[in-house]
This record gives C-alpha cells, structure tokens and sequence, in this order.
C-alpha cells in the first residue's frame, strides 16, 4: 500500500493512475457503443418511415456527428469531452448531460439514502448479532439477511409490487409521482412512491453490509480493549457501539465503495420494473435504441462515480482505521 | 462478502449448503428422466397445478415443472462455466502480475482498475447485444467481465506470500519462479480461488437470470432466468399465477445461497490471512 | 486511552453526518413539481394507460409524441374511416384528376390554431412543402410533389408524377402552423414553447417526464365542436404488467399503443377485476408473419416457399399464442376487412404431407435419416431473424417445431430491434419473421405491397421481391387515382402475393380494447388501432355524467 509514501505523493500518483484510467475509459465508451449492430439514425425515424434517398440518411447522419471515418469521429468526440460537450442524445432530442442530470438524480434519489439506511440497518443488526451471538437474535438475523442477499432482487420487486402496489393498494404500481402535485404534497407523493423501491434496495444492501459488520465485531470481541471497558463497568450496549462498531466502519466503507458502481447500475433491473426513469432504464433504453452520445455520458459519468468512491473510501480509512493513524 | 463463517461455524451450514446445491445438479443432470413432460412440448396454456402437472403449465402449455427441471441446466451450465472461465482468467491475470512486477504488472493492473469502474450490468447488456443469444455467448460475455476482482485478490496475495521470509529465502537458494509457484504460492492461493470460484458461480447465476430476463439468453433453451421473462411479459404476475413466477425465482436465490454457504465454509478451513485479503 | 475517548466523541459526529447525507439525498429530488390546475369536479376525465417511450414534445423527433399528437393536438386532411373510406376533417372535400397528377383539397373555414390564429390554405401549402424539405421520413415527398398552390380554400398539388396512393399518405400528416414553424430551420430540435400549437381537439396542457404523464384538455374552439372528454390523460408505463395492474386497479380507464395489439395473455386478469369490458375489432395489420430472403438458397424457390407455407399448423398458432383470438390467414396476406380484399384466394392449410412431396420434389430428401433433409448434400438449417419480444419467440418456437417436423432445420436468430433492423437490410437471413401494421399494409401500392416492393427501404419492411411483374402492378396502382381501376389492381396484387409468395402471415387477429365500465360509444379506429382515437372524442360518454 501506498500509505508508507509522504501523503501528497501518494494522493498524485493516485491521481495520476486514474487519470490514466479515465482516459482509456473514455476511449472504450466510444467504441464499444458502435460494436453493436444496428444504426442510429434509422431508429428515429420510426417503423413506417421509409428511408428514401441515401442523401437523406447521410443528412442526418452529418447533423448527428456520425459523418466520415470512424477515427475521425473518435477524435471529434475527444474534443468535445475535452471541452465539456457530451453531445446531443439522438433519442432524447437534447443534450445529453441534461437527459444525465435528469435521471441521475432519480437513481442518487434512490441509491445514497439506501446505502446510508442499509449501513445503519446493518451495523445495529450486526452489531448486535455479533455481541449475542449464536442466540436466536443473531440465527435469525443471519438467516433473514442471508436469504434477502441470495434472491434475485428483481424477482422480488416484481413479487413486492404485485402484492405491496396490486393485491394490498398500500404503494403505487411504479413510477417517481403521480404528477400534479406541488410543494410538501409533491414530497409527499415521491416519499410514498419511494417505499417499495427504496425498502428493497436498503434491505438488500444491508443484507451485504450485515456480513461485514457482524465479522467485524466478532474479530474485537475479547480484545484487551474491549475487555477493559467491561471491566470499568460501562453497559454492554456502551461497549458494543462504542468499539465494536467503530471498528466496523472501515470496512463497511471500504465494501460501500468499492459496490457503488455497482450499485449505481445495478438498479437497473429494479428501476424497469418499478418504471423508475433512472439512470438503469436510461441506458437500458439507450442500448436498444444505439444512442451512443447517452451511453458515452453515462458511463463516463459512472466510472467518475466510482474512482470519486473509490478515492474517498481510500481516503475515509485512512481516517477511520486506528491502525493506520 | 466473506464474513459470515462464524454464524455458521457448526457443519449443519456447509452441509446444507452442499446437500442443496447436490440437489439442483443432480436435478440439472437428470433432467431428461426425471421431468415428468418434455418442457418443449405445447399444449393447453395456464393450467393450475395439478397431478399431470405439479406446477401447471406456461402461457403456451408448457409444463412448468419440467421447464424448472430443465432451466437447472442452463443456469447451472452457465453459473459453472462462466465462474470457471473468470476464475481462471484472474488467477492468470493475478499470477502473472504479481510475479512480473513492472510494466506488465502496471498494465495488468491498469486494465482491471478499468474494468472495476465499468458499470457491469449494461456492459454486459451491450456486449450480449454485440455477441447475439446463446448460452456460450452468455457464458462468455459473464466470464470475460467478471475476471479482475479475482485478478485483485490474488495478485495482493501473491506479492504477500512473495515478501514472506521463506520464500526470499528459497530464491536466495536459487530455486527458480517456477518452482517458487508450485511449491509456495499455489498452495496458498488455492482455497482463494475456490471460494472465489463459488461466489463467482453465484454472481454469474444471478447474471444470466437478469440477461435472460431481459431477452439476451438464447430463447429456446430453458432456464431460470428466462422462465420469469415469460411469467412477466405474458401474464403470470398480474394473473397472480404464483405456480408460474415463484418457482424459479426461489430455485435461483435457493441455488445463490447454497453457493453462499459453501464459500463461508471453504473460507473457513483455509489460511487465516486469507480473511484480510478478501475484505479488501 | 485517549484515542478511544476521542473516538467515543466523534461518534455523535458520525452519526449527524449520516444524517446530513441524508437530508443531502432528500434535497436531489427534484422540487419543481409540475403544476396542475384544480377541477371543478364535474369535468370528464379519460386516463389512458400506454407503454410507448415517450421523450419530448416535439412532433417531429419524438416518433411516438408524433402519433399521440395526430389523433390529440393536430388534426390530418382526411382520416380513414369506420367503413376503410376517406373521411373529410381539415378538408371538407377533395378531388384528384383524371391522370392522378393532382390533388386539390378544400380545406374547412372557421378553423383555428389553438393560439387563436385562423388555420388557412396557406398554412396546409406551407406544412406540406415544410414536411417535404425538411422532415426527414417524409423524404418521399420530395420524388412525388412538385408545387402546391393556393386557391382560395383550395389547395391544389401538381405531382412530378402520377401518385394515386396519396390520400392515404395523408391521412398521417397533419398541418402545422405556418407563423411558428416558417422560421425553424430544423423541426427535430426545435424547442420553442410553441411546438405543441396544432388545430385539434386537444391542447397539451402540460408533459411531466418525470411522473410520466400528458394532460391535454379539450379545446373549447374545437371547429368540429368541442370533445365530449374535458380532460385526457395518458399515463406512461414502462412495462405492460404495470400497466393492466392499474387498469384493474382503477388508476386507468382504457388501454392505447398505436398499432400495437392488446397482450391476450393480460384479458384473464382483467375479466377478474370485474369492471373492465372489452370492444373488439379486426385487426388491420398482419401482427406475425414470415418473410424469405430472396437472394439464398433455397428460400429463393417458389416451390420450397410453397412447401414452407404447407408445414405451418396456422389453427394451433391462432389457439396458442393468440389464445383462439386468431383466425387462419389466406395466401393473400392481408386480412379480410381491407377496402378491396380478394376473397378468392384461398386460406392457408397445414398439410404436412404435401410440404414433404414438394420438398422431395425439390431433390430435398432425408438421405442420412437424422430427421434434417438434405439439398446438394448440405443439411438444411436456415436462419429465423426474429425481434426478441415475448410473442414474437413464441411463434417462432412453433414455426420451428412444424419446419422441423418435415425436416427443415432452423435456427432462431433472436435480436433486438436495432440488430433486427440492420440484419434485415443486410439480408442477412433466410428467413425472418415481421409484423404488419394497419397503416403499413396500407402504405405505398397498398395491400402489403409496402414491405416486399424491393425498390423501397423503411426501417419494418423487407424490400425482397423485385419480380418485374410485381413491381409494375405496384407502379399501375400507384399511378391512378381511380376507384374502379384501383379495385382491379388490388385484387391483383393479391393475387400476386399469392404466386409469389414474399411473405406467409401467420395468423390474422380480433384485437381486444380493453375499457372501463361506463364508458360507452367508443369508435373503434384501424389506423391508429384501439378506442382512443379522433373519432371517440365527439362519440364516448361517461356513464353519470
């Protein structure tokens, strides 16, 4: 690890390597969009539409940058990124960092409160799994926790919309909000709409995290430290959430970051069947449609998420981690 | 995902874990004997479940047990192939780097810094588009993706095991890379590549089920994945035909925490240190 | 012991951050609801459920908008109608001469945009011209209509040449006003407020993207009078199953995809909710059907297509996938309510046995008895291009089963849209499976001829027959304008399609609409497909009010 280097050469270097990372990163986003068989320019025209003459086609091709060699477009679209142009969206008929910023705040709306709810849910569930271990408390967590991290998660939102949204009424069948609504109202509605979606995506990425907070505790369980604390006769549950989950949260941190990318796009099944206009059905509907500018912005704006993650959780260790201070 | 051995320290875990996942193959393997109708075979749609078909049939009269039988297979098939295909592909890419420090070592490491920050679900979405539906194909686009946390875990194993006294000494001795591999470092990272290999097979399960789900799998093979695409896009969930939806959801997650189960359990007999790596 | 108090201090700290990020995440969402004005209670509001992918209101770039705003905001010249006849709406009358080289509409009075601005000649003269030069799939235009001069309410076209197929080409344009759009040098990124300004019986009173949802109120000024239904809402879902949940569930009232068919599998679960009825009418288009590729071997042979269209069990697949809603087509292709359908060809039949002997007759025999006949000693395993929907598979699953029944291999290419599209240019097939919508059968010489023309290109059509005998009979129909001599060359076309053989519909269908009980009166409209469409505004009550 780079921790024995003087701080600010290990956070250039660091930078350095992403940057590399990034650049290459770019370069794929735009080649392997175009891998794809299939045309652009022949989807916006629509079912019936009949192509007519080539020069037509070749219009539209000119108008949407997809014009002359493909090196030639690559080093027009190096440009662009150079200069913060992501491009136009062929399907969206707009820019495409406004069709991002649109649907990335819907996925950020779901994923940071389920990633902050999961981590408290699993850190008190395995917190006190771990302290009562091998009790009936910690069988059944583990047991709940377990089962929730092994179900196809779409599987189960399609079975909690069914029961939850149609046979019960209690939530909405999809969507972010019913429209017409403004002000507290509007809140309201999208609070209503996020249960089912948020409620799953919570508990399955508490699910994950459980695992890594209850190993944790068990691993300081009988530590001198810990021991001492006991004996100045603090409470159990003063002891438990004083050192054992402090201890915990490295890693928690560590395991969050390194699942946010995966978390950011993972949804996707989720966000189509709760017809959630995330990042998920974004791109689901940008592949089918080989709308390559909205493929190119969305996953350089993922792979940005998660170096920033990355760095971040590199750098909240250092901070968290007693060993290393 | 490698903590839980405690809770399920006592064998009834593992041995569980392992009598499921004995179960499912040897239902995968016996398919062709023991699924009471050929799942291929139509006939009149939506039927309840009932003597002649345990679990009723499908939208065009399929019997949905047999399909649950058969879908084993594929699921099975590609889980094991693709984990066996990425497994492999790290532990070389692992090796490889962790041997050669140098350029090569910086580009192996390059590439799977790239390929951990790549969205992983619409990139196989898009590459499954590029390759066209079959099973290899799935098989192929899961396990060429899936290669560089595996790659990771043991290059970090290999550098430890590198810098470890014994074997500086027996270099000093003159003993050659290659005899340092065998005798030294692939004992260690076995059992890293073993329960690697059985989380792999659980990630690439639920992989084909999403891929198939969404219409990428090859359409006339059976499995699991592409059961619920029928039960969703042809009436099973809004017509709350739970015999049609509910098995092969279950069949999945029951297989994913089998697999589960047996990692913690792997994990648990092999090298301590093994922990700190994976939590990595 | 210090760094443990100082960690015991911070964990307050941790934990107000948590609750920061939190609020943090709550302040993403977006606040700007969208507006909507409150009722008045009395109003009738229709909620419309549909599953298109709808992303701006713009017309011209958004394909699916475009349809929505042709029977909502815009109003076309002429409409199909009930009885699959021109029927007057901007034009009052019109008039084609004898050599079909001109076209002269009469466009109504009184008309107005919904700006308040008079519709007049011009503006139809200025759209018509506008579509030719700069929308891009109205590109045909520019090989076929020279000038259009105004006359007083008449607007007259002088084609370059003769084009008899043009009233139907109308029936999906619609007018634009020229005060807005003169000035807009490319219509797809045109953003202006003013783009959703049309004539009809609708105004888009707002689209929120977000919620998923169009709300257009009936235009007071409507110069047909005003609709019966105040209020309509379409409500976008992503998937169909989301979709019959809240039509069951009462968040909708009705069902609308343009040419799309209501699934049959999705009709049990709304017979149980109890309040849904259903009209039904037949379907115009083909919704599966199989085309050969031309240019391979040995799809190329009459004989060999012949054999296929034999080896097809259409009964099981009229019961199976379309759930005995399907009924057994004829050679002919196109279904039996088309203006001039030719009701002496005779139905498709399934007779395995006179599949075999033209196969056997072709040389193509099972020499090696492995089940897959041979030709020139290569097995016979053709490729099916198919486009990955759910019912589309299924079909094709069966149409696997009977061609290999007698001995023919396939193999299922199954590809999306895009994929399907780009393989199907390339004729990279031997065989693939399509759907005809209502207004593509309808499209160029009609009678389905629009997707075998080999001559034309369009992203759903085939273009694999370029018989010169074929072809003509496409150019003759095209040139007149004649109701009698059209009659006579759609019957030949048919007849055509029969010889020839391009494409085998598979089955021909009784499309459901589902709709709330209450409702009554609906039309049912062929080229937009279903209940919802221009001619339920004047016609549809709702019971109680």
């Amino acid at each position: 690890m780079e921790r024995h280097q003087h701080p600010a050469a290990a956070v250039a270097s660091k930078a350095v390597r992403y940057l590399i990372v990034l650049f290459v990163i770019i370069s794929l986003n735009f080649l392997l969009p175009r891998l794809m068989p299939g045309d652009p320019v022949m989807n916006v025209l629509g079912e019936e539409a009949y192509y007519g003459s080539p020069e037509v086609l070749e219009e539209l091709k000119a108008e949407w940058g997809l014009d002359g060699p493909l090196y030639v477009q690559y080093f027009r679209y190096l440009g662009n990124y150079l200069k913060g142009d992501w491009g136009h969206s062929f399907l969206c008929m707009r820019p495409v960092s406004e069709a991002i910023g649109l649907h990335l705040r819907w996925t950020l709306a779901l994923v940071l409160p389920a990633i902050i709810l999961g981590a408290l849910l699993a850190a008190i569930a395995g917190a006190l799994a771990a302290w009562y271990r091998k009790s009936k408390l910690d069988i059944g967590f583990s047991a709940t926790f377990l089962s929730f991290y092994s179900m196809p998660h779409y599987w189960l939102a399609m079975v909690l919309l069914f029961v939850f949204g149609f046979l019960l009424g209690w939530f909405p069948l999809g969507k972010v909000t019913s429209g017409d609504t403004t002000g507290l109202a509007y809140v309201v509605d999208v609070g209503w709409h996020m249960v089912l979606p948020l409620g799953l995506l919570t508990v399955s990425k508490a699910a994950y995290d459980f695992l890594v907070v209850r190993n944790s505790v068990i691993s300081i369980y009988g530590e001198d430290y810990v021991l001492m604390a006991q004996a100045k006769g603090l409470s159990q549950m003063a002891v438990l959430f004083k050192h054992a989950v402090r201890n915990a949260l490295a890693p928690l941190v560590t395991v969050t970051a390194i699942q946010f990318g995966a978390i950011l796009s993972g949804t996707l099944m989720i966000e189509i069947v709760f017809s959630w206009p995330g990042m998920g059905t974004m791109i689901y509907e940008a592949i089918g449609a080989r709308d390559y500018p909205v493929l190119q912005g969305a996953f350089f704006i993922i792979a940005v998420c998660m170096l920033v993650a990355n760095f971040i959780a590199d750098m909240v260790y250092v901070w968290l981690d007693p060993r290393t201070r | 995902m490698a903590r839980l051995r405690q809770v399920m320290q006592g064998n009834k875990a593992r041995w569980a874990g392992i009598a499921m996942l004995v179960l499912f193959i040897l239902c995968a393997m016996l398919a062709p004997w023991i699924a009471p109708l050929d799942p291929w075979e139509f006939g009149p749609a939506f039927l309840r479940p009932s003597t002649t078909n345990l679990l009723g049939t499908n939208d065009v009269g399929q019997d949905i047990f047999s399909e649950l039988l058969y879908g084993a297979r594929n699921s099975l098939l590609v889980g094991f192939a693709a984990a066996l295909l990425s497994v492999s592909l790290g532990a070389i890419v692992g090796l490889v780097a962790g041997f050669r420090k140098g350029i090569l070592d910086d580009l192996l490491m390059g590439a799977t810094d790239v390929f951990l920050v790549m969205p992983m679900l619409p990139l196989a979405i898009l590459v499954s588009v590029y390759l066209g539906p079959s099973i290899w194909n799935l098989t192929l686009v899961i396990g060429l993706l899936w290669w560089p946390s595996t790659a990771r875990v043991i290059r970090s194993q290999v550098l430890s095991i590198r810098e470890s006294g014994y074997v500086e000494s027996a270099r000093a001795l003159g003993a050659s890379d290659l005899w340092i591999m065998r005798r030294h470092v692939l004992p260690n990272v076995v059992p890293l590549l073993m329960a690697k290999f059985v989380l792999t097979v659980a990630v690439a399960m639920l992989m084909e089920a999403s891929l198939s789900f969404l219409g990428l799998g090859d359409p006339i093979a059976k499995s699991w994945g592409m059961m619920l695409r029928y039960a969703f896009l042809r009436g099973g969930f809004v017509g709350g035909l739970w015999w049609w939806y509910a098995p092969p959801g279950l069949a999945i997650g029951l297989c994913i925490l089998s697999l589960t189960l047996i990692s913690f359990s792997i994990e648990e007999k092999s090298d301590p240190r093994l922990k700190r790596v994976l939590e990595r | 012991m210090s760094k443990r108090v100082s960690v015991g201090r911070r964990l307050p700290t941790l934990i107000i951050g948590l609750i920061l990020a939190i609020l943090l995440a709550a302040s993403v969402l977006p606040l700007a609801g969208c507006g909507g004005s409150e009722e008045s209670g009395e109003d009738v509001v229709l909620k419309v459920g549909s599953t298109k992918s709808y992303k701006t209101t713009n017309k011209f770039s958004d394909y699916w908008y475009g349809i929505l705003s042709g029977m909502t905001t815009h109003d076309s010249l002429i409409k199909l109608g009930t009885d699959m006849k021109p029927v007057p709406w901007l034009a009052t009358a019109w008039e084609v001469s004898a050599d079909s080289q001109q076209f002269t509409f009469t466009i109504a009075e009184d008309v107005k945009w919904h700006d308040g601005t008079p519709l007049t000649p011009e503006d139809v003269r200025f759209s018509i011209e506008y579509h030719r030069d700069k929308v891009a799939n109205s590109a045909w235009m520019k090989d076929v209509i020279d000038n259009v001069q105004v006359d007083g309410q008449d607007v007259i076209l002088n084609l370059k040449k003769p084009y008899g197929n043009l009233l139907t080409e109308f029936m999906t344009y619609q007018p634009i006003p020229k005060h807005i759009w003169e000035n807009v040098d490319d219509p797809n990124t045109y953003d202006g407020e003013d783009r959703i300004v049309g004539s009809g019986p609708y105004k888009l009173e707002s689209w929120d993207e977000t919620a998923g949802k169009f709300t257009f109120v009936a235009n007071e000024d409507y110069f047909q009078g005003k609709p019966n239904v105040d209020k309509l809402v379409v409500e976008v879902f992503k998937n169909m199953d989301a979709l019959v949940m809240a039509l069951s569930t009462g968040d909708i009232d009705t069902w609308w995809d343009y040419s799309g068919e209501f699934p049959y599998t999705h009709v049990p679960a709304l017979i149980k909710s109890g309040d849904i009825e259903f009209a039904s009418a037949t379907f115009l288009g083909v919704p599966a059907a199989l085309g050969f590729n031309f240019d391979r071997s040995p799809t190329d042979q009459l004989a060999f297509r012949q054999a296929v269209a034999k080896a097809i069990n259409y009964t099981e697949i009229a019961s199976l996938v379309f759930y005995s809603y399907g009924t057994v087509p004829t050679y002919g292709f196109v279904p039996s309510t088309h203006p001039n359908f030719n009701d002496s060809i005779p139905s498709l039949e399934y007779d395995t046995a006179a599949a075999a002997s033209l196969l056997d007759s072709l040389g193509m025999t099972d020499s090696d008895s492995n089940g897959t006949r041979e030709s020139g000693g290569q097995e016979i395993v053709l490729d099916l291009l198919v486009q990955n929907t759910a019912t589309n598979i299924r079909c094709s699953e069966l149409v696997k089963q009977y061609l290999e029944a007698v001995g023919i291999g396939i193999h299922i290419v199954s590809v999306d849209s895009s994929t399907w599209v780009a393989k199907k240019d390339a004729m990279e097939y031997d065989m693939v499976f399509f759907r005809a919508t209502p207004w593509g059968t309808l499209m160029h010489a009609g009678e389905g001829s629009g997707y075998f023309d080999s001559r034309r290109t369009g992203q759903g059509v085939l273009h694999n027959l370029s018989i010169q005998e074929y072809l003509d009979a496409c150019d003759a129909r095209l040139n007149t304008g004649n109701a009698d001599e059209q009659r006579v060359l759609d019957l030949q076309l048919q007849d055509l399609h029969e010889e020839y053989l391009p494409g085998l519909a598979l089955v021909w269908i009784e499309s459901v609409y589902p709709y709330r009980e209450g409702w009554n009166g609906w039309v049912i409209d062929h080229i937009y497909g279903g209940v919802v469409n221009s001619f339920s505004w004047s016609t549809v009550t709702k019971a109680g009010n």
